[in-house]
């Protein structure tokens, strides 16, 4: 194994495949920057070129860019809140603020060292455990896949921070989303309203990117400001290696959150857009004065990031050894091995080990290159921070909307980031946790197949499988600490705790409350027009969201403590008008007039974004819109605005429609003038 | 800005929008410098899409003009959106074509979709293939009399897909007494499931899957093939052929309408009401490449199997379909389980 090992490194480490890995390498850090766009779009642009290759050159290609896409989505989720690819969305939660901050250099630091260092462990996970990889893959059957399932959604109680109602009905939500399409056991249409778009699931991209960026462009649209205070001193001061000192300094932390994301990453079905949540979510749990996660406590960023980049690891395990891809960007790295002879499975750990081995180290080197590029340059990009919001909110939200669109490459995709972005922002206003949702979202569907699967197979015998049994184990504590403990405080201040029943009072969060009640009573209707296998588990997280829902509407609406806020903090329990109640949750003060008049303006010109779009086609919409929100709604001169539209639309034109060939959705206008749309492909 | 001038600017934005004269062209002309769009109903890396770009990489040079012919993925509910794209969307110009699912052509009989496969513009279909039941080696499960009398375990992936069709088919057609155990993510988890030894098999594996993804299982004898399905022409896969044990009339009618679809198993079609001249162009270009020896070359290294069929064949099959009386489309749709 050894000599393997060795001789693959001196293969990978002549100079031109070093060379080849390098340009897949700036490939794959381009790629990762633009949200919406991942290692699956690169991997189909480069796939072709690689058909002369000799298949190390062509994995130094392929793997140099598809694994460093996790090192640069940190930079856009940093500066501007919008994720770079969906694992980034839990670094966004502390990585925002601390650029808010003027802190960004030392995010940036903090979580290149972060990503660096998962990366080499996932690699270093993978390389060990060759010798055990298929026994160990063969060893997790459905019944365990179903464990792992429930063991992602077991964090919802962690991330949901200090409202537990809340968090949970936003999970039951979520559950009840991921079951919107066509479902598996009798094909019933589950609230797709017969369209074409829903049936095949909601796509995550325009939803986590409404969840979690729109908001934190909307408070900055708000807030016509990016830096905090005297945040411009402090950005001198705080340099990147601070940041590495910070990471150093939490060397165990990256351990433990690397180890996490290299073997859930290993487990086919746990999605990279959970992955990051559930690491941030252990260090919650483990790690001591965690009230500043969410504000910008770097140790937010550093979980988060390293698991993101250790699961690059963990997912070559099951592609390797069975060909099982652990995601779609593994499913088309699987035709590459095909393509150029090797079939995944034993004769990858036998006689074509020396392949594995140079997978191994490339995955390594690429990550050591991009960690490397990446910091050499975020002197650059953290500069970045200091450009004018007028310019920068419109160009981001082109960004995102282009981004969403990715999504499925369909008008649903826009629509969906809207909706989104609308729900996100209420819930962030109201203090209504979101990574519970997207939690709920990502792994309902999985839990549904592998509990049918499990209990048609094994029934309750599953149980006592070790796995199974240690997994579910882990999960209830998870769930049941914090319930624990919250209880114990409940009693312990029972007296003071005393509620008095008042008239029912009228607020956001109760009239929230009761549309979203309204909206899971109507989809539960529905549903029984369904088959009884397709009932189950949406009616079952239906009605736990009632249950949920009802809980915060009540206490929304009827309850009223004697002493609110000092018993508040005190027994750290959630009331509504308490400012932070999940991590990254509610504004840091509540917003004046002024400003509540440009959020509604935001979301409308949000709606007039889309409306474009649909009349004049997507590229030409945005570009209009960028003018007109810079122009109008900012005050830029118009010379200026119109040489951000050129430049923005330029770069789109070329990105989008040169190079990726993205198929542009009909408008209105090349429906009047089909001759407009043959010429230029646009409309 | 004086009227003068606006009236200039107004003039000389209308010429520039204003539609080009139509000209006739020649198909050759047509095709010269242009760029042909090929839409794959499936993802990236899929076999339908690996056929798709490997057409795409090698037609353009049997094309006069030499085009560039350039793969587009247009997923979504399981190919029938980029049916219908083609169907009813896509424009008749003969720049656009298609490929998508073999069943699809059946869905406006099984489900009411709302378009009529015979009005394609055929371009033909780059093989045929047979679809089998298998079982894994060590599994009690041995023979097509096991899948009948004993009660295998076999995977599935959704309502629709191939897998639970044809256990469908075995159960309402032949009265198996196979468990369908149906959910899976896709073929390559019920084969990790099947070396599990969770599963004891599957159906609607593709001969051409086989060999391009699991070579290994046929060299190191690790399964057992159960029966094929398919309309002829696999002598070469050693297994009974699911339509000789069938003696009913409505019910071999019924399983004949279902398979015909092999016979089509990577289609290739144009919107209809293309130009008769360039359909003709273009149906000759799709079998001048599928023959040519690049193609089979590189087809035979990527292990796709290939054995033309024509596009008057296509349409002959489809005109069959659509021609059988409502009782053996409705045992048809009963037997695939919808």
């Amino acid at each position: 194994m050894l000599d393997a090992a060795y001789h693959a490194l001196l293969l990978i480490l002549e100079p031109m495949r070093l060379a080849i890995m390098f340009g897949g390498v700036l490939l794959g850090l381009a790629l990762g920057v633009i949200p919406g766009l991942g290692g699956i779009v690169g991997l189909a642009l480069l796939i072709p070129f690689t058909y002369h290759m000799d298949a190390p050159s062509a994995f130094a290609l392929l793997l140099g860019m598809a694994s460093v896409t996790t090192v640069s989505d940190f930079i856009p989720a940093v500066l501007f809140g919008v994720p770079g690819t969906v694992g980034a969305a839990a670094t966004v939660l502390d990585g925002y603020p601390m650029a808010q901050q003027g802190k960004a250099a030392r995010a940036f630091g903090a979580g290149y060292a972060a990503s660096l260092a998962g990366g080499i462990f996932g690699a270093l996970v993978l390389g060990l455990a060759i010798p055990i990889l298929r026994p160990l893959v063969l060893y997790l059957g459905s019944a365990e896949l179903l464990a792992f399932c429930i063991f992602g959604l077991s964090m919802v109680a962690v991330l949901s921070g200090k409202a537990p109602m809340r968090g949970l009905t936003a999970a039951a939500l979520g559950l009840m989303l991921s079951m919107v399409g066509s479902d598996p056991e009798t094909g019933t249409q589950r609230w797709t309203f017969d369209t074409l778009y829903l049936w095949d699931h909601l796509p995550l991209v325009p939803a986590t990117l409404g969840l979690f960026a729109v908001p934190e462009l909307a408070e900055m649209a708000v807030r016509r400001n990016f830096l905090k205070g005297d945040a411009k001193a402090l950005m001198s001061q705080a340099t990147q290696w601070d940041g590495v000192r910070d990471a150093l300094k939490s060397w165990k932390l990256i351990l433990r959150c690397s180890g996490l994301g290299a073997l859930l990453g290993a487990i086919p079905g746990i999605g990279s857009a959970v992955i990051d949540w559930i690491a941030y979510g252990h260090a919650l749990q483990t790690e001591k004065n965690t009230e500043g996660f969410g504000h910008g406590d770097v140790r937010g960023v550093i979980a988060a990031e390293s698991s993101n980049n250790a699961k690059e690891g963990g997912h070559l395990v099951p592609t390797i050894a069975f060909g099982v891809p652990a995601g779609a960007s593994m499913a088309l790295l699987l035709s590459a091995f095909l393509l150029h002879g090797f079939q995944p499975g034993p004769d990858m750990l036998t006689k074509h080990l020396d392949v594995t081995y140079s997978i191994v180290w490339t995955l390594t080197l690429s990550h050591i290159m991009g960690a490397l590029i990446c910091l050499a340059a975020s002197g650059l990009f953290a500069k970045l921070a200091l450009i004018r919001v007028g310019l920068l909110v419109p160009s981001v939200l082109a960004i995102i909307l282009l981004g969403a669109f990715n999504g499925s490459q369909s008008w649903g995709d826009l629509y969906s980031v809207a909706i989104f972005g609308g729900l996100g922002w209420a819930m962030k206003q109201l203090n209504w946790p979101r990574p519970p949702l997207i939690l709920g979202l990502v792994l309902g569907s999985m839990f549904e197949r592998y509990l049918f699967i499990t209990q048609q197979l094994f029934g309750w015998s599953a149980l006592s499988r070790p796995v199974v049994a240690v997994v579910l184990l882990g999960a209830a504590y998870v769930v049941l600490r914090p319930v624990v403990l919250s209880t114990r405080r409940i009693f312990n201040n029972r007296q003071a705790l005393a509620m008095g029943w008042i008239a029912p009072r009228w607020n956001w969060n109760a009239g929230f409350a009761a549309l979203l009640l309204a909206i899971v009573v109507h989809a539960l209707v529905i549903s029984t027009d369904w088959p009884d296998h397709a009932q189950i588990v949406p009616q079952a997280a239906g009605f736990a969201a009632l249950l949920f829902g009802f809980g915060v509407l009540i206490t929304e609406a009827f309850g009223q403590r004697r002493n609110p806020m000092a018993l508040a903090k005190k027994i750290g329990l959630a009331v509504g008008h308490e400012p932070q109640a999940a991590p990254g949750e509610g504004p840091a003060k509540a917003h004046t007039k002024q400003e509540r008049a440009r959020a509604w303006r935001f979301f409308l010109w949000l709606a007039g974004a889309l409306i474009a779009a649909t009349l004049i086609g997507v590229l030409p919409g945005l570009a209009m819109a960028i003018f007109v929100i810079a122009w109008r709604e900012f005050g830029e001169p118009a010379k200026r605005a119109g040489l951000l539209t050129l430049g923005m639309s330029l770069f789109f034109w070329l990105v989008f429609d040169r190079i990726f060939s993205t198929p542009w959705p009909d408008s209105f206008l090349g429906d009047v003038w089909p001759w407009l749309r043959a010429a230029t492909g646009l409309v | 800005m004086n009227m003068k001038h606006l009236r200039a600017t107004l003039l000389g934005f209308l010429a520039l929008i204003a539609p080009p004269m139509a000209r006739a062209q020649t198909p050759d002309e047509f095709y010269k410098d242009r760029t042909v769009n090929v839409i794959i109903g499936y993802s990236v890396g899929g076999g339908y899409d690996l056929y798709a770009r490997l057409l795409s990489r090698f037609m353009g040079d049997h094309m006069p003009g030499k085009p560039t012919v350039v793969p587009q993925n247009m997923t979504g509910a399981g190919s029938l959106k980029a049916a219908l794209y083609l169907a009813a969307i896509a424009p008749k110009d003969g720049a656009t074509f298609g490929t998508f699912g073999r069943s699809v052509v059946l869905e406006p009989l099984f489900s009411g979709a709302k378009f009529d496969p015979r009005k394609y513009s055929w371009l033909g279909s780059i093989t045929a293939d047979s679809s089998l039941c298998v079982s894994w080696a060590d599994s009690p499960i041995k023979t097509w009399d096991d899948l009948m009398t004993k009660q295998a375990r076999m995977g599935g992936q959704a309502n629709g897909s191939d897998p639970d069709v044809y256990a469908n088919i075995l159960k309402t057609l032949f009265g198996s007494n196979l468990r369908l155990v149906t959910g899976y993510p896709g073929n390559n988890e019920m084969a990790l499931a099947l070396e599990r030894g969770e599963l004891d098999g599957f159906c609607g594996l593709s001969w051409s899957s086989l060999l391009s993804r699991h070579r290994d299982w046929i060299d190191g004898h690790k399964i057992n093939i159960l029966v094929k399905a398919s309309a002829g022409g696999d002598d070469q896969i050693v297994a009974p052929q699911m339509l000789d044990k069938l003696t009913d009339p409505k019910k071999r009618a019924a399983l004949s309408l279902i398979l015909a679809t092999q016979a089509m198993a990577r289609p290739y079609a144009a919107p209809p009401g293309v130009d008769p001249a360039r359909m003709a162009l273009l149906r000759r270009a799709f079998m001048d490449t599928i023959n040519s020896p690049e193609f089979r070359a590189e087809a035979d290294k990527l292990g796709l199997d290939v054995a033309p069929v024509a596009a008057a064949e296509v349409e002959k099959r489809l005109a069959d379909i659509y021609s059988q009386p409502a009782d053996v489309v409705a045992l048809a749709k009963q037997a695939v389980g919808q």
